[in-house]
C-alpha cells in the first residue's frame, strides 16, 4: 500500500551548469520543475532570472547552507594558480554575506560550527535564507532592468520560488547539527511566510535506529514539504540493507509530510510506492550527490541510458546490446524514444551505432591527441536520458500494481543480464526488495 | 621472472608486423583504447588485442568493446599456462587468446571469432581513423 502521497508526483530537475539550459529548454514538457543551487544563482543571478522566467516552470532554490560546515577547502576556489592559501570562492563569500551568516572572518578556514549560533543570530541567519529564495532572482531583474525586454521585465515580480527552503546542515547522528537544524525548522515557521525542509543525513553513518530517531524528530516540525538527501547513497551500488533504511525513512516521513528526494534515480521513483511525492536530479548525472564533492576530473563520458537495466552503459557497450536486433526490436527492446527513434528512421540500427558513437579527435595539453565523442552524441545521450526518464515516472506512477511493474522491470533486466553480464542488473533485485511496500 | 604489459604489447606488435598487418599502439576504440590495432593492407582483416599482465577480467569487458568495431579481437597474457577458467570466459565470448613468455615469444592458443555485436560501419571509421592517424605521424 502506498501510505500519504497527495497529488502528482513531482518531477525537478537541477541545472548544474548553464550548458544544461539549452536541454532543459527542449524538454521543457517532460518535467514539472527547475531546482537551482544558491551558489549558482549567486554566481549568475541575470541570466538565471531570463531563464527561470522564460522556461515558465516552478522552481526550488536549494541554500546549501550545509556548505559552510564542510572541510573549508572546498569553499576555496579551485584556481591552479599557485598561491599560499587559495581564496575563498567569491560565491560562497557573497552568500555568506547575504545570510548575515555568523563568524564570517573564518569563512575558508574553519567549518561553521552549531555553537556559532545563539538565537537571535539563528534567527536573523534564517530570516535572510529564506529571503535571499524570494528575492534574489528578481532583484538582479530590476538591477539589469535597462537591458532586459518589458516581457521579462513584468515577470519578474513572479519570480520567487514555489516554496523556500529553510537553511539545513548534514547530520551525521552525532547530534551536533540536529538541534540547530529543528530550530532552523522552527524559526522558519514561525516567521510566517511558507516554508519547506531538508532533511540532509550522512548515509555511510545510518543505522535503521538513528535513522528512526532522526525522522520521529522531523515529524515533529510544522512544516509540511521536506526534500530528502541521503549523502553518498549511490541507489547502483548501495547495498540492500542500506537501501531498505532510506525507503523506511522516506514511508514513515511520507506518512504525514509530502517528501520529495533531492537526489534520486529509478531507485527513488519507486519510493512512490513508498510514499514519496517527487524526484530531483540533473541531466544525465547527478541521481546521487556525495557530501564532499569530487573536484575536477573533466568532461564525464558520453553514456547510453539503457532502461532495461535502469542504468547507463558505456557507448561501447551499446553495439552489444544491439547486436542482431532488428528496428522494431530495437524498440521494443532498448527504446523508442524520440531520439532513438529519428536515429532508426535515418537508417536502422547501424545508423543509431554510427550517430551515437561518434567521435571526433581534439588536442589535449596533458594526454596529446585523443578521442572523444561529438557534442552531438553528448546532447542524443542527454535528450534520450531526459525522455526515458519521463517515461519511467510514467510508468512508475500508472503501474496497475508494484508487483506488476516489479515483474515487468525483472524481465527487461533479464534481457539485458543475457545481453551484458549479471552484475549489471545485480541493483535492480535490492531495489525491488527495498522498495517494495508489501 | 615478471613479464610486464609493456613486453607483451611489444611482442604482439612484432607478431602482427612480421604477419604483413600494419601496427597502431594505443589505438581508440569506441571509447576505450586498444593496447594495438592491426590493419592487414591487403585482406583488411582488422585485429585489436587488449595486452594484460593482470586483471584479465577487466580486460575482457574492454575487448568485448573492440569486437564492435574489430574483425578479430585478441588478449595477451604473459603465462605460460592458461587457467580453466580464462579459456571458458575467452571461449565464450569469441575473444581469441595470446600468451607470451620471458622471451617475448607468443603463442596462439586461442582462435578468435568474429563478435555477433560486430558491426559494419563501425569497423570501417576504426580502420579510417587508424589511416588518419598513420598519415598524421612524422
Amino acid at each position: 500500500m502506498r501510505s500519504a502521497v497527495v497529488g502528482k508526483f513531482q518531477h525537478y530537475i537541477r541545472l548544474g551548469t548553464h550548458a544544461e539550459k539549452e536541454y532543459l529548454t527542449k524538454a521543457k514538457p517532460l518535467f514539472d520543475g527547475l531546482a537551482l543551487n544558491a551558489n549558482l544563482v549567486e554566481a549568475t543571478r541575470s541570466a538565471l532570472a531570463v531563464f527561470a522566467i522564460t522556461l515558465g516552470k516552478r522552481f526550488i532554490v536549494d541554500p546549501v547552507t550545509y556548505a559552510f560546515a564542510l572541510d573549508p577547502v572546498l569553499l576555496r576556489s579551485t584556481s591552479k594558480k599557485p598561491s599560499p592559501q587559495r581564496p575563498v570562492r567569491a560565491t560562497f563569500k557573497a552568500l555568506a554575506d547575504q545570510y548575515m551568516l555568523p563568524s564570517k572572518d573564518h569563512l575558508g578556514k574553519r567549518p561553521l560550527t552549531p555553537k556559532e549560533f545563539d538565537e537571535t543570530t539563528l534567527a536573523t541567519f534564517v530570516d535572510h535564507v529564506l529571503k535571499y529564495q524570494t528575492t534574489r532572482l528578481t532583484s538582479a531583474l530590476a538591477e539589469n532592468a535597462d537591458f532586459l525586454t518589458s516581457e521579462v521585465t513584468a515577470s519578474g515580480t513572479a519570480l520567487s520560488p514555489a516554496l523556500p527552503m529553510a537553511p539545513y546542515f548534514v547530520d551525521d547522528f552525532s547530534g551536533e547539527w540536529r538541534k540547530t537544524n529543528m530550530d532552523c525548522l522552527r524559526i522558519a515557521h514561525e516567521l510566517g511566510g511558507p516554508a519547506q525542509g531538508m532533511v540532509a543525513f550522512d548515509n555511510r553513518l545510518a543505522t535503521p535506529a538513528s535513522l528512526w530517531q532522526l525522522v520521529s524528530e522531523y515529524l515533529q516540525s510544522p512544516l509540511k514539504q521536506f526534500w530528502i538527501w541521503p549523502t553518498d547513497l549511490d541507489e547502483h551500488y548501495t547495498p540492500e540493507p542500506s537501501l531498505k533504511g532510506y525507503a523506511d525513512a522516506v514511508a514513515r516521513l511520507s506518512g504525514e509530510k509530502t517528501v520529495i528526494a533531492a537526489y534520486g534515480g529509478f531507485f527513488a521513483i519507486l519510493l512512490y510506492f513508498r510514499g514519496l511525492a517527487g524526484v530531483c536530479h540533473g541531466v544525465g548525472y547527478g541521481d546521487k550527490r556525495d557530501l564532499e564533492p569530487v573536484l575536477g576530473g573533466g568532461i564525464p563520458p558520453a553514456r547510453f541510458y539503457l532502461r532495461a537495466i535502469r542504468d547507463t552503459i558505456a557507448i561501447g557497450d551499446l553495439p552489444v546490446v544491439a547486436a542482431g536486433l532488428t528496428d522494431d526490436d530495437f524498440r521494443k527492446l532498448v527504446c523508442s524514444c524520440q531520439i532513438c527513434a529519428g536515429l532508426l528512421e535515418r537508417g536502422g540500427v547501424a545508423n543509431l551505432l554510427a550517430e551515437l558513437t561518434a567521435t571526433e579527435f581534439r588536442q589535449s595539453p596533458a594526454r596529446g591527441v585523443v578521442e572523444v565523442p561529438t557534442g552531438r552524441v553528448y546532447r542524443l545521450t542527454r535528450n534520450h536520458f531526459l525522455l526515458n526518464r519521463h517515461t519511467e515516472i510514467r510508468e512508475v506512477t500508472t503501474a496497475a500494481s508494484f508487483q506488476q511493474l516489479a515483474e515487468s522491470i525483472l524481465n527487461q533486466a533479464q534481457w539485458a543480464a543475457h545481453r551484458l553480464s549479471l552484475t549489471s542488473t545485480r541493483h535492480i533485485n535490492n531495489w525491488l526488495k527495498a522498495a517494495d511496500p508489501a | 621472472m615478471r613479464i610486464r604489459e609493456e613486453a607483451v604489447c611489444v611482442a604482439i606488435v612484432v607478431r602482427m608486423e612480421r604477419r604483413g598487418y600494419k601496427t597502431h599502439r594505443e589505438f581508440p576504440i569506441l571509447g576505450k583504447v586498444a593496447d594495438v590495432y592491426a590493419v592487414h593492407p591487403r585482406t583488411g582483416v582488422t585485429v585489436s588485442v587488449e595486452c594484460k599482465e593482470r586483471d584479465w577480467g577487466r580486460g575482457v569487458l574492454q575487448a568485448r568493446v573492440y569486437q564492435g568495431a574489430s574483425d578479430y579481437v585478441y588478449m595477451a597474457l604473459p603465462r605460460k599456462q592458461p587457467s580453466a577458467r580464462v579459456l571458458q570466459t575467452l571461449e565464450e565470448r569469441g575473444i581469441g587468446l595470446i600468451l607470451v613468455d620471458e622471451q617475448g615469444r607468443t603463442r596462439q592458443v586461442l582462435d578468435a571469432r568474429r563478435a555477433s555485436h560486430f558491426t559494419p560501419v563501425l569497423h570501417q571509421r576504426a580502420k579510417q581513423n587508424f589511416e588518419a592517424m598513420k598519415c598524421a605521424l612524422p
